[in-house]
């Protein structure tokens, strides 16, 4: 803010508008998906676009249930109409469509939690772990080491996943938790390796050496001091990490068909009899933002100081 | 007994000498002041006694148990560092009472809170308890780090140079401070220093370090009175002792480039015919010299070349011969720049040196 003060002027106002239009470019796909997501059935792909239209939920139902389409010259009694529910009585008005059970997107959501949280816990107790070794003991080889470990950033991991397909199908992790939670964690410890590495670097080691000279082992020492005076730099890898597994979507569509499918590998099957639903992949697509959005405005602090680490010098 | 001793203990790092078999041995009780330069080893020996770094060589020793091979941890010595390192995320209160928490000490939730509040009582920081390091200043941080030092009851205190960062009015007054602690606790102390004032005025004894090896071990007096060699001898006083070669000449000393015939002791004349020495290096400190004003039998004359006032004392440099020398004499005698002064040194007060090795001729 203070920077910011300091302009005078046209200058100032300059900045603002500046400021203010690259903010709007880059929410636009936002205020797209969440438009798209509250537009009615038969707005969505109405041309010209309304802009002006009546809000609908009704894409949020759909993504959550499974439907079909009564036969043509059918409709439901009076009574049947009576007997339905607000949310399958919304679904019939849009679509003409009856509920038939609870949709899929409940579980692909679970997934994407469970495999997305398991592996930032492991990639983060691991990282910490091998970045602290790495930082404060000699380690044999350790620049090839460190250069092995980043080396398996270098390729998009897009490109190894033929043969990660050919080996799980041989080991019977295809489809399953462990494999994709394996998998992230293994493409992901590398980056969580070195970020930490230079945090755990600027911790003089002067503090490890009070402490275990006041009585603690290593291992306590870890625990107590060096670990509280990382946090920052473990929240920006957990943030980063979190996100690369829950966008993640090659390995989870290629890996993935059912049991540990997750949400990104779901959404773009929203094809109905009625034809594509681009309603209830926005809607879901909406959902799907919000954890990574919750986790990032609760960790931003953390976020700014981790991106710019080894930035600033005591 | 001695509380700690160093047998033979040598440390190397990738290949270079640290510490070359030290032998040290400090008593119960004692305030012993490891005094040298940058690189001399005393932050080495330090951090071997306290298990921070492992011996290559030699026994370390503490009230009677060898330790080398016990952690950190496992040894109850408590050290203050030079850079303070309180924990920062922690408050001054939980930084003291951190070394009472160890699993290793079975204190209560009460006992450590006394315990806290006697060392910040101590140490007058009781109003800091609060506080997070970030928030105190340096000597106020200095202060919470000998307070995570004196809070347990640990064999041995080991401060690693803790006044170096604090500002020179800071340092005395922390100085006195902690010459009381040390008396009031009559616990062992190993202080480490650079700083000969720190050493002459706290220690009651030093080790000077030179280079991984021990010059002399002495009373500040005996260091200072009776230096071992030149290192000692230059190392300890300011401004730094006059040393001139000179040669014997029956019952004199010829100070060549002085140009000057000063006459020995009876002590200092015998020893060297014993030991049939000829060439020696003649040392007198600055303060030793006087100003008097007819020529004695032990007297140089020379001129001021220029002048250093401290308010106290001036510092002459003169230029004698072709040589120079430096003096502290009282401002009151009003010498300026550029008089011609005669000078007055004690054979008594002299020391003198082997040209080759630089060890006292005693």
């Amino acid at each position: 803010m203070a920077e910011i003060r300091q302009y005078k002027g046209i200058k100032h106002y300059l900045v603002i508008i500046v400021l203010i239009s690259i903010t709007v470019i880059m929410m636009i796909p936002l205020f797209y998906i969440v438009n798209t997501s509250f537009r009615p059935w038969a707005e969505i792909k109405s041309y010209p676009p309304k802009l002006v239209y009546e809000p609908s939920i009704g894409s949020y139902i759909r993504v959550f249930t499974a439907r079909t389409v009564y036969p043509s010259g059918t409709t439901p009694s009076d009574e049947e109409l009576a007997a339905m529910t607000w949310y399958e009585q919304i679904v019939y008005k849009d679509t003409n469509e009856e509920v038939v059970r609870r949709g899929d997107f409940p579980k692909r959501y679970a997934n994407s939690l469970l495999i997305s949280i398991t592996t930032t816990l492991l990639t983060v107790i691991l990282g910490t772990i091998a970045a602290y070794g790495f930082s404060r003991f000699k380690v044999r080889g350790e620049g090839n080491l460190l250069f092995f470990i980043l080396s398996t950033r270098m390729l998009p991991p897009v490109i190894v996943v033929i043969p990660v397909f050919l080996m799980y199908r041989t080991v019977g992790l295809n489809d399953s938790y462990i494999g994709l939670i394996l998998l992230y964690t293994a493409f992901n410890v590398s980056f969580a390796v070195w970020v930490l590495k230079g945090f755990i670097d600027e911790i003089p080691r002067e503090y490890e050496e009070a402490a275990m000279v006041d009585g603690y082992t290593r291992w306590e020492t870890f625990r107590k001091v060096v670990l509280p005076q990382s946090v920052t730099g473990i929240a920006a890898t957990a943030v980063f990490v979190f996100i690369f597994s829950w966008n993640e979507y090659a390995f989870a569509f290629l890996l993935t068909r059912n049991t540990a499918q997750t949400v990104p590998a779901w959404l773009p099957y929203q094809m109905g009899v009625l034809g594509y639903d681009w309603g209830a992949a926005a809607a879901g697509s909406v959902l799907f933002l919000i954890p990574a959005m919750i986790l990032t405005i609760l960790l931003r602090k953390h976020l700014v100081r981790g991106i710019s680490f080894g930035a600033i010098r005591k | 007994m001695a509380e700690l001793k160093l047998n033979g203990v040598t440390k190397k790092f990738n290949g270079i000498t640290a510490l070359d078999s030290l032998e040290l041995e400090v008593e119960n009780g004692e305030f012993f002041v490891l005094l040298g330069p940058t690189g001399a080893g005393k932050t080495t020996t330090l951090r071997l006694i306290a298990g921070l770094e492992k011996a290559d060589e030699g026994d370390i020793i503490l009230g009677g148990d060898v330790i080398n091979s016990l952690n950190p941890a496992d040894r109850d010595v408590a050290m203050v560092f030079q850079y303070y390192t309180l924990y920062p995320h922690m408050t001054v209160k939980e930084n003291l009472a951190f070394p009472l928490k160890s699993r290793r000490r079975n204190f209560s939730e009460a006992e450590i809170e006394e315990m806290v509040l006697k060392a910040a009582k101590t140490l007058k920081i009781e109003s800091k308890l609060e506080r997070k390091p970030t928030e105190l200043s340096g000597g106020e941080m200095q202060r919470v780090g000998i307070g995570r030092a004196i809070v347990r009851n640990p064999r041995i205190f080991l401060m690693d140079e803790p006044l170096s960062n604090l500002d020179a009015k800071l340092r005395e007054s922390m100085r006195s401070e902690l010459a009381r602690l040390h008396i009031d606790m009559g616990e062992t102390f190993i202080y480490v220093t650079h700083d000969q004032v720190e050493a002459m005025t706290m220690a009651d004894r030093i080790g000077v370090l030179n280079e991984g090896r021990l010059m002399q071990i002495g009373t500040p007096d005996q260091i200072y009175n009776k230096p071992a060699n030149t290192f000692v001898a230059t190392f300890v006083g300011s401004p730094q002792i006059n040393l001139i070669e000179a040669e014997v000449e029956g019952n004199e000393l010829n100070l060549r480039s002085l140009q000057q015939k000063i006459s020995m002791n009876a002590a200092q004349n015998k020893v060297l015919k014993e030991k049939g020495i000829t060439k020696i290096l003649y040392g007198i400190r600055p303060e030793e010299i006087s100003v008097v004003t007819a020529k004695g039998r032990n007297c140089c004359s020379g001129s001021v070349k220029f002048k250093q006032s401290m308010g106290a004392e001036d510092i002459l440099n003169l230029n004698i011969g072709t040589g120079s020398m430096k003096a502290i004499v009282s401002p009151q005698l009003g010498i300026k720049e550029g008089d011609e002064v005669i000078l007055n040194v004690e054979a008594d007060r002299s020391h003198l040196f082997d040209l080759e090795t630089g060890d006292a001729i005693r």
